[in-house]
């Protein structure tokens, strides 16, 4: 949770689905507790929550522009005996800069990318 | 010769275009990245507010007509004061009655001890029948069973008075106030709400198309 420039850590504790008639949407109320003390926050202020949705520690991990994508399934170019492979992999957890990469690279191997790269997701 | 400058002029123009291509081939332009153990994580932004854990309803544990109310919507209460009192003066007349029912019947106990003590002496002397001292002793223990009777009245009195004081049970802010002095309460009548403000949480309300992300824990 942020406010200003304060952080305070919580856990979601509970998930609740509600239907909302006037807008005819399904929506969910999602119940963070706070693991740190709250006294500096006042009741009815708003707040920026950054939930954490994956994480994990110690992967293989490219950056995102050497993936490219093409029917759904997602390729890098490895870089071996100075020649460019175009490899499929497997991902797992993926940010706006970076991803993990589950099957199809190890570590140390080298991915390349065109200098003219064009997103292509 | 013309002919020959334009058969020489096309071999140039091929050699070049030929050279061009071999040049463009021999340096292609990649950016490199060597695969690295990291750690990653995925977060994700929402707006949110924050909520009291613990909202409570406070409701009227008696009927009667509200005559004090001491506090209103956002203001902050502090644990165990008054936030509302309601009209105890029917209580209050009903113990100033019961304690002076006690009172008497105290006398009335003290008097017939007296009598029934004084009722022995006689009996030993055969001044009175067993009869009379027998009926002093019954007056005797009717009156103390009467006295046990007051006394219990008079405690289920005295809590029922408590009850027209209702009183915070933390320390937190009113949420809602829904009635007004001098307004006529029925017993079980929700009166306001608070909400604990040493108990926080966070609430953030989306559109069902970000289940998803959310994971409890």
């Amino acid at each position: 949770m942020k406010n200003n420039q304060l952080e305070y850590r919580g856990k979601v504790s509970s998930i609740a689905t509600f239907f909302e008639s006037s807008q005819g949407l399904k929506k969910l109320e999602v119940t963070i507790v706070p693991i740190d003390s709250l006294d500096n926050l006042k009741i009815g202020q708003n707040v920026r929550l950054e939930v954490l949705i994956a994480q994990a520690d110690n992967v293989p991990v490219i950056e995102r522009k050497y993936l490219f994508s093409k029917e759904q399934k997602h390729y890098v170019k490895k870089l071996l005996d100075g020649e460019v492979l175009t490899i499929p992999v497997q991902i797992g957890i993926q940010n706006a800069l970076e991803v993990e990469i589950i099957h199809g690279l190890k570590v140390a191997d080298t991915v390349v990318v065109d200098s003219a790269y064009r997103a292509q997701d | 010769m013309k002919r020959i400058f334009i058969f020489l002029g096309l071999i140039s123009l091929l050699l070049l275009s030929f050279f061009l291509s071999v040049d463009v081939g021999n340096k292609p332009s990649y950016e490199k990245y060597i695969v690295q153990r990291k750690n990653i994580a995925y977060l994700k932004n929402f707006n949110g507010y924050i909520e009291s854990d613990r909202n409570i309803e406070i409701s009227s544990p008696v009927a009667g007509v509200l005559q004090v109310v001491n506090y209103q919507k956002n203001d902050n209460v502090g644990k165990g004061e008054v936030l509302f009192e309601i009209d105890d003066s029917q209580e209050k007349n009903l113990l100033s009655e019961l304690r002076l029912n006690e009172k008497k019947t105290v006398d009335l106990i003290r008097k017939l001890r007296e009598e029934h003590a004084d009722a022995l002496e006689l009996l030993a002397i055969g001044g009175i029948s067993e009869i009379d001292v027998r009926e002093i002793l019954f007056s005797l223990e009717q009156a103390q069973l009467d006295l046990q009777i007051l006394h219990s009245q008079i405690e289920r009195t005295e809590a029922n008075i408590e009850k027209y004081k209702i009183t915070s049970a933390f320390s937190g802010v009113m949420a809602t106030v829904n009635v007004s002095q001098s307004e006529l309460v029925r017993s079980g009548q929700v009166l306001g709400s608070m909400a604990d403000t040493s108990r926080k949480k966070s609430k953030h309300i989306s559109t069902n198309s970000m289940v998803a992300p959310y994971r409890k824990g």
